[in-house]
């Protein structure tokens, strides 16, 4: 499995605030990636809302969210998930656990991949 | 340097004994060791001399009338005494080397001046020559009428020596095919400019030359054999190299022998590749085939010719499979193999057919090389149509093929390759008929969708663009899905598939005197696998059957599992994944 994200970013402030959409970007290695499989967890998560690409998600237990991801990828926004309950954006953390390029070949290695998660825009 | 024995200066001086057998002797008159100085002989006459002196080499001047075939006897004299003969222009004509026999045999179309050259070869090595140094000589001559045939006399043509062309193949823009010296693809233009297409594409270890490239679709690309050592097995391929941009492909590999091996390609546009050993007993000639493919590379059937000593294939106009070798000309046709053309004394070896069917055979070996001709019914029209030049060695016999104009059109040309690897072009006034020029595939278009579902009506239309005639339509490869069929006449593919998989099939258009060809892939899915259960089943939700993971994977990266690379694939086939790849 790749880097998780949420970490790696400045720390929640006492100044953050809660919100009711996150963000998931993608942080990737490659230019040609065609497929992902996410792992989001952290409380209160209900559905995928927007996507530039084809998404679909299943909840896989209490606070774990599982999300494909398929389309001509590039690093950035991914997909923007909805919360039943507002909460800091620093309280979620995902993983990229299959990546497969656009030739719809399997990598090897995700050394390089990593999720960022923050509060959508107002 | 050494001077002559006493004994022989007296022949030197004219004082030569009269030697029996021969009605006349002509003493050769040093300095005699350049064409300047070469001293005067006629037909008939007994050359008589000695080698005399390291280095030496003596020379005799011949006027010859042209249309003869000139004999050069060395039975009378010292076998290590060499014979060269040349043209006017110092063009070697023939020889006759230490180890060779006993006589030089061979045509002199035009009329001129020879000259015969005699010397002896490592006379400075004593233990060459068992320490002689002198080397006494009777050479008769002889001449007897040779017949002149319509493609007589030849010229020299693409006279580039830095080309080199071995195995070469007539490109369809007046330029010629071959390998360098270094073994790459190599294209020679009329003017004699040289283009490297390709580096090598073969290892070291193979004997090439490798077949004779073939260009296809008015230069648009050519096809070469070679091969590749992959994981200490040797594997053999024809590339597909476009000629713009030199970018190469494989049209396909398989269990053949690429050396030396004979491309040609029919008027469906199938590929004919032989006559080849398979890779695993190449050493020898009882496991001999041809190989026949789709204009595609997909192998659709083989010719076991073993025992038939072939070395060369060809298709006549009609499209029927000939073949040549030292035991004659064979028709190969449905798996039939009938000799439509007999040896007589002498080994056979390439055919070529002009535009109606006439054939060209190259009879013979060395400097008796001959180009004769036949009709549609194999019956000789002229035995020697015309003389061909030395062949390199390192070829067989030679190449002889038609070259075609800037436009792709056959020209009427017919050329022979020579030992230096250069051209002769046969007397344009002779040649009966061009070369076959074989229409272009026409384009098969697809309407319909590449998937379809297990019980549910699927349908799609081929259709051969500017048909001239009504199509019929052929699977030619592979097998359509259980429950679909191909209309013979309206190229409909239409039914109910009855088992899931991945299915490629080889499709044959004909209409008129024209062809097409396609490849059609469909993927049938069973009807139970859903998009939204294949997701599930990569988030941990209930899995796939095994026959349906499969399945995926086969659309798919068809690695041996269900993956995230699958279901794009999947997404894709089915029309939901826009702006991807494929």
């Amino acid at each position: 499995m790749a880097s998780l994200a949420g970490c790696g970013e400045p720390p929640p402030s006492a100044t953050q605030s809660a919100t009711i959409t996150l963000v998931v970007s993608l942080v990737t290695p490659h230019a040609d990636d065609g497929a992902l499989i996410l792992t989001i967890t952290g409380p209160d998560l209900e559905s995928v809302v927007t996507t530039p690409y084809v998404a679909y998600a299943r909840a896989t237990g209490s606070g774990t969210l599982r999300i494909t991801v398929v389309g001509d990828l590039v690093a950035g926004p991914v997909v923007t998930l909805r919360l039943s309950v507002p909460h800091d954006a620093a309280a979620y953390a995902g993983t990229v656990e299959q990546v497969a390029q656009r030739t719809d070949t399997l990598r090897d290695a995700l050394t390089g991949y990593g999720l960022t998660i923050a509060p959508a825009a107002p | 340097m050494r001077f002559p024995s006493a004994a022989l200066l007296s022949l030197l001086c004219g004082a030569a004994l009269p030697v029996p057998g021969w009605s006349q002797h002509v003493n050769e008159r040093e300095p005699n060791d350049s064409f300047a100085t070469a001293t005067p002989t006629a037909a008939a006459d007994t050359l008589v001399g000695v080698i005399g002196h390291l280095y030496d080499r003596d020379l005799f001047a011949i006027n010859l009338p042209g249309a003869i075939r000139l004999t050069v006897d060395r039975s009378a004299a010292n076998w290590r005494v060499e014979v060269v003969v040349f043209d006017s222009g110092g063009a070697e004509l023939g020889q006759l080397l230490d180890i060779e026999g006993t006589t030089v045999d061979l045509p002199v179309l035009r009329a001129g001046r020879y000259y015969i050259q005699l010397s002896v070869f490592d006379q400075d090595d004593p233990s060459a020559t068992d320490g002689a140094t002198d080397f006494a000589y009777r050479i008769g001559l002889s001449t007897q009428p040779e017949p002149v045939g319509p493609g007589d006399p030849t010229t020299p043509v693409f006279r580039n020596s830095a080309a080199g062309l071995a195995r070469p193949g007539a490109g369809d823009a007046n330029d010629l095919w071959g390998y360098s010296a270094q073994g790459a693809v190599t294209r020679l233009s009329p003017d004699g400019s040289v283009t490297v297409l390709a580096q090598q594409l073969a290892p070291s270890e193979y004997d090439g030359p490798y077949g004779a490239p073939y260009t296809l679709d008015r230069s648009a690309h050519v096809l070469v054999p070679g091969g590749l050592r992959v994981d200490d097995q040797i594997r053999s391929f024809i590339w597909r190299i476009a000629i713009d941009s030199g970018a190469s492909t494989v049209f396909t590999s398989g269990d053949f022998y690429p050396s030396r091996l004979n491309v040609a390609v029919g008027r469906d546009g199938d590929v004919w590749i032989g006559p080849a050993a398979r890779v695993a007993n190449r050493i020898t000639t009882d496991s001999m085939y041809v190989w026949r493919l789709s204009p595609l590379g997909d192998p659709l059937d083989s010719v076991n010719v073993s025992g038939l000593y072939l070395e060369a294939i060809a298709l006549s106009p009609a499209g029927d499979l000939y073949a040549s070798g030292a035991s004659g000309v064979f028709r190969l046709v449905d798996h039939t193999v009938r000799r439509v053309i007999a040896p007589v004394r002498e080994e056979l070896h390439q055919i070529l057919f002009d535009r109606d069917g006439y054939v060209y055979v190259v009879k013979g070996s060395g400097w008796n090389r001959r180009l004769s001709l036949y009709d549609p019914g194999m019956a000789l029209v002229a035995d020697t149509f015309a003389h061909l030049p030395l062949a390199w060695s390192g070829d067989g016999e030679g190449q002889v093929l038609f070259a075609f104009d800037r436009a792709g059109n056959p020209n009427g040309r017919l050329l022979a390759q020579d030992a230096s690897l250069g051209f002769v072009e046969l007397n344009p006034s002779g040649v009966r008929a061009p070369g076959v020029r074989l229409p272009d595939l026409l384009r098969v278009s697809f309407a319909g969708n590449d998937s379809a579902e297990v019980g549910e009506p699927y349908s799609a239309q081929l259709q051969l663009e500017a048909a001239p005639a009504a199509t019929q339509w052929s699977v030619v490869s592979g097998a359509l899905p259980p429950g679909v069929v191909l209309g013979e006449a309206t190229g409909a593919l239409a039914g109910s598939p009855r088992v899931a998989g991945w299915y490629t099939v080889g499709v044959r258009a004909h209409s008129g005197a024209r062809y097409g060809f396609a490849r059609v892939t469909m993927v049938v899915a069973p009807g139970s696998v859903s998009v939204e259960d294949a997701q599930n089943a990569l988030l941990g939700g209930p899995a796939l059957s095994p026959q349906n993971a499969q399945l995926l994977d086969q659309i798919g990266n068809r690695n041996g599992r269900f993956d995230v690379g699958d279901l794009r694939a999947y997404l894709r086939l089915l029309g939901r994944l826009a702006a991807s790849r494929n």
